[in-house]
This record gives C-alpha cells, structure tokens and sequence, in this order.
C-alpha cells in the first residue's frame, strides 16, 4: 500500500494530457449527453434550456423522419452483415491455408482499409452511373435493362448495400483469417483422411469453431454499419437517396446539428441509437454464452 | 498430408476473381483519371486512355484548390498522430510500470468508454467547439484526437512486455523512470508505436463527419470535404472527379504498400480487442 501511494504523484504526472484530453472530448460527452438529452429547448449558443423532461425523446419517436431514418438503418444492416459474414468467411477460409501468393492477395484484399469511403465512394459513383456506368454495361452484357441506380428510389438500397458489402469485406476477412490461422492443422488432416470433401470440412469444422468469432464480426459490423452516413455523400452528391429513399440515423442526427442546431433532439437521437447497438451487443453476449454452457 | 492439386488450383481461382473485385475501383480509377471528357462517357466503356493526360490533376490541385486541400489534411494527420503518440506513450507507460490504487478500475473504464462511438460523442464535442469560438479551424479538427484509447490500450499490453529486470538495471545505472521510458522502453517497442501511429494517421486522414461539421470555408478544409464540395459546388465531371479521389486515395495506398504488415497487425488486434 505504502508503494502504491507513492507512486501517485509519478503516474499522475505521465497519465494527465491522456486523462485531460479523454475527460474533455470522451468522458464529458458522455455524461452531458445524457443530461443535455432530458433538456428542453436548449439552446446551443446562450446553452439555456427551459426545464427537464423527456419531450426530445418524444419529438424524436414521434418524427417521420426519424421512423424513416431507423427503418432504412436497420434495412440496410439487416442486409449487409449476413452478406458481409458469409462472403468474408468463405474467403478467408480459402485464404487462411494458401502460402503462395498470399501477400498479393493480402494487398488486394485488404486495400479498402485504408480508404477513405467518400473517395472510394466517387467511383462507385461512377460504375453507377445510369447512361455510362460499367454496372449496368455489364448488366447489358448479360441481356438485362440498364437500371437508375442513383436517382430511382427502389434501386438506392442495393447500390449503398453493394458499396457497403465491399467496404465492409476486407476487416470481415482480416479478423476470420487471424482466428482461423488459430484452429489446429489436426482437425482439417483428420477430416481429409476421413474423406471429407472441402465442402463437408468447412461446415463441419469451420463454422463450429468458429462460433465465437463470427458472433464477435457480426457485432463489430453491426455497429459499423448502423453508422452508416458517410457512403451517402459521394453516391447522392450529400443528399440521402433519391427522395429521402436512405435517410440513415446518423444523418438525421447530422440534419439536427448542422441544419436545425438542435442539440437536444441530436443527443436524444444518438443516445437511442447507441442503446439499440448496446442491447444487440449485450444480446449477443448471451447468445454466445447459452451456446458455450450447451456444448 | 498435403492439399489436392485440384483444390488448390480451385482455390487459387476463387481468390483471384475477389482480389480482383476488391482491387477493381482503385485500378478504374487510376484509369479514369487520364481520361479525356469523351473517353470517360463512351458506351461500351473503354478500358485504357488513349494518353497520359494529367490536365485532370493538374485541375483538381489548382482550380479545385486540392492543394491546399491536401496540406490542410497533412497538418491534421501529422498533428495528431505526433500528439496522440506522446499522450499515449505516456499514459501507457504509468498504466504498465506503476502500481497505484484504481489502476484496474481505470483500466475497465478507459475498455467502457472505447465502445461509445465516436458518431455518439460528435453531438456533444461539436457543442464544445462551438462554445470555445474554434469553428472553421484545423485546431478543432486536431484537439478532439489528441487523445486515444485504442493507441493507450495497445501500447500499454506493449510495454508490460519489457522485462523488470531491465527497469531495475536501468534503476541502479541512476537512470530517472523518465530517461528509462525513452532511451529503453520506447526503441524496445517501435514496432507497436508504428502501428498506432498509422492506424490514427489513416484515421485522420479519411476522417468526414467531424470535419464536415467544424470546417465551412475552403482555407480550413480538408481532403475528403473537399471532395464532396468539388461535386456539390462544380458539377460531376467524372474524369476530374477520378484525379481527385486519387489525390486522396493514393497517399494511403503508399503507406498500405510500405506498412501493410503493420497495419494488418494493428487492424486485428483493434478488432480482437472489441
């Protein structure tokens, strides 16, 4: 006890700029959220409010927008993380036991990592486009109508899901790859002299093995993708969809702060959505730990 | 007992046709960017320029302000991996080599307190910002960064690494804890302080929400706003468009090529950390 008292004063002396830039821009946040979100009329320059209550909740739940917003956010990964986990699992079970060329197919495969999506997003912009985009003449290749990916409402959904799949592909893949490199060499080489086919070998002992970290990917995408806001930009010149057709929960929390500068509805909204990512989070959890206690 | 040649040969295929998907946008891009106005808007599509036109970078840098775009989002990217790297490294070091009351505890908040996303903090620090008159400057963009959880937290598993015994040598040697954090701990660990300090760089670089929000003139902003604004203020002009985004993407692509070990590592280990 006597040492851990005298090495206060040192370790506070290292630990302060961490703690004072965190307290100021992550703790404080944090905590004003939660009271600046039970503030009625708050006001953002003179920071006056009238009393507390819960009208912005009300005025957020009660707002189409707000429906609409939530709807096309849970749509959207509903869609993506299934897509994302399978497709990423399937490659990364290929690549997971390939030593010949794996540092190329590493760099193609991991490149949209480090890319920022509202550039990388122009050019989907541009494979898109109706009249001379690359989709629709491949599309027209294979004998089908070029489609309005851009500017038809009902086609916005899978141009922002494809877009999203493949960005959400290569940390999908990476993790998969890291915990499949952990599985033993023994299970597949018992398999294989069993005469199991490479079919057989991937359901029966990857996806079992790995349980835990397909829950963990689905997680993390989860709450990726219900951020999802910054693809709209490049692909709807920064509007969401044609017609409002992919206002997401962030955007509308975005509209509130640069539009409307209403803090109070924008804490309301973000507060519901980190609860909603909290509850699947937690749900998954306890998921995972029934399917441990049960095997 | 080895792989069939068949599987392999199937396998090999598969990846191929991925990589080629996932490698697609960028190679179109590249492409693209030294197309001419025609070229770009042929049917069927073609596939090379017909020369190496750079008029449409030279556009995107001068008409489209992208250099001073890019200086902007130099200075924020170096500001922050610069100070985030010292108040972690610094942070991290008390956290692995001091015993003191609440460390665990502290330990167990800062994991808490990582798994609030940034787009839920952004109400609140766009708030703070307001309050302190730094709208429309690079110091908003940087400050909110200065700090970071994940880079401490994977600093601070780095240097537990370090043996004791070296910190009691360093001791007898009458070294200070301070001259032992940086003539022994720190060079022991370049490995881990490159892979937060390119992780917070690529961060930084391709950061849109919050600089969307505190930057409104063309002085302040950075790359990818600039982008967006080169659409919304001068039209889609698809092989302008193409350079542009090179002028984005490119510099990360050249740090993926040179650190791709690195980043690979770091990105896992934030993912296995979650």
């Amino acid at each position: 006890m006597t040492a851990n008292r005298r090495s206060w004063p040192r370790a506070t002396a290292y630990l302060l700029p961490f703690l004072v830039g965190t307290a100021i821009f992550t703790v404080y946040p944090i905590v004003y959220l939660l009271i600046v979100a039970f503030q009625e009329d708050y006001n953002i320059l003179t920071r006056e409010f009238s009393q507390f209550g819960l009208s912005n909740f009300e005025a957020v739940l009660r707002d189409p927008d707000f429906g609409n917003a939530a709807r096309n956010t849970a749509l959207y990964t509903v869609i993506v993380v299934p897509v994302t986990i399978s497709l990423g699992l399937a490659i990364a079970s290929l690549l997971a036991r390939i030593r010949f060329l794996r540092p190329f197919y590493q760099t193609a495969l991991f490149l949209p990592l480090v890319t920022s999506s509202v550039a990388i997003g122009m050019v989907w912009k541009y494979i898109y486009n109706a009249d001379y985009g690359l989709l629709n003449f491949l599309l027209s290749t294979i004998g089908l109508d070029p489609v309005n990916w851009l500017n038809d409402p009902r086609w916005n959904m899978p141009a922002l899901v494809i877009f999203g799949v493949w960005s959400a592909l290569p940390f999908t893949i990476l993790i998969f790859v890291a915990a499949l490199q952990s599985i033993g060499e023994q299970y597949y080489t018992a398999a294989r002299i069993d005469g199991a086919t490479v079919v057989q070998r991937f359901f029966r002992i990857t996806v079992p093995l790995m349980g835990s970290t397909i829950g963990l990917v689905a997680v993390l995408n989860l709450i990726d993708s219900s951020k999802v806001f910054s693809e709209l930009f490049p692909l709807f010149n920064g509007s969401p969809g044609a017609g409002f057709s992919l206002y997401t929960v962030v955007y509308y929390i975005y509209e509130q702060l640069s539009a409307e500068w209403d803090l109070g509805r924008a804490a309301a909204a973000s507060l519901l959505l980190f609860a909603a990512v909290l509850v699947l989070t937690l749900l998954q959890a306890v998921l995972q730990r029934t399917r441990r206690r049960r095997s | 007992m080895r792989e069939s040649a068949l599987n392999r040969i199937v396998s090999h295929a598969a990846l191929i046709a991925a990589s080629a998907i996932m490698l697609f946008p960028f190679i179109w891009m590249l492409l693209s960017a030294f197309k001419s106005p025609t070229e770009i808007a042929t049917v069927p599509p073609q596939l090379l320029p017909a020369e190496l036109r750079f008029g449409n970078f030279a556009f995107a840098l001068e008409t489209g302000r992208f250099d001073q775009y890019f200086l902007n989002t130099f200075i924020v990217a170096a500001s922050v991996v610069l100070l985030s790297l010292l108040t972690s490294v610094l942070a991290a070091y008390a956290l692995a080599f001091f015993d003191f009351a609440g460390k665990t505890a502290l330990l167990a908040l800062a994991v808490a307190f990582m798994m609030v996303p940034f787009e839920v903090l952004v109400v609140v620090n766009y708030d703070t910002v307001v309050q302190w008159g730094l709208v429309d400057t690079l110091v908003a963009q940087i400050l909110p960064f200065t700090t970071s959880i994940l880079s401490t937290l994977i600093l601070t598993n780095a240097f537990r690494k370090v043996p004791a015994t070296l910190r009691v040598a360093s001791r007898i040697d009458g070294a200070s804890s301070w001259a032992f954090l940086w003539r022994v701990v720190v060079p022991m660990n370049r490995p881990s302080l490159v892979t937060v300090s390119v992780l917070s760089a690529i961060a930084s670089w391709n950061a849109f929400l919050w600089p969307l929000l505190v930057t409104n003139t063309t002085e302040k902003r950075t790359l990818t706003i600039g982008l967006y604004n080169f659409i919304t203020e001068g039209g889609v002009r698809y092989e302008r468009l193409m350079a542009a985004s090179a002028v984005v993407i490119v510099p990360m692509v050249i740090v993926f090529l040179l650190l791709r070990r690195q980043i690979i590592n770091g990105v896992s280990t934030q993912g296995m950390k979650q």
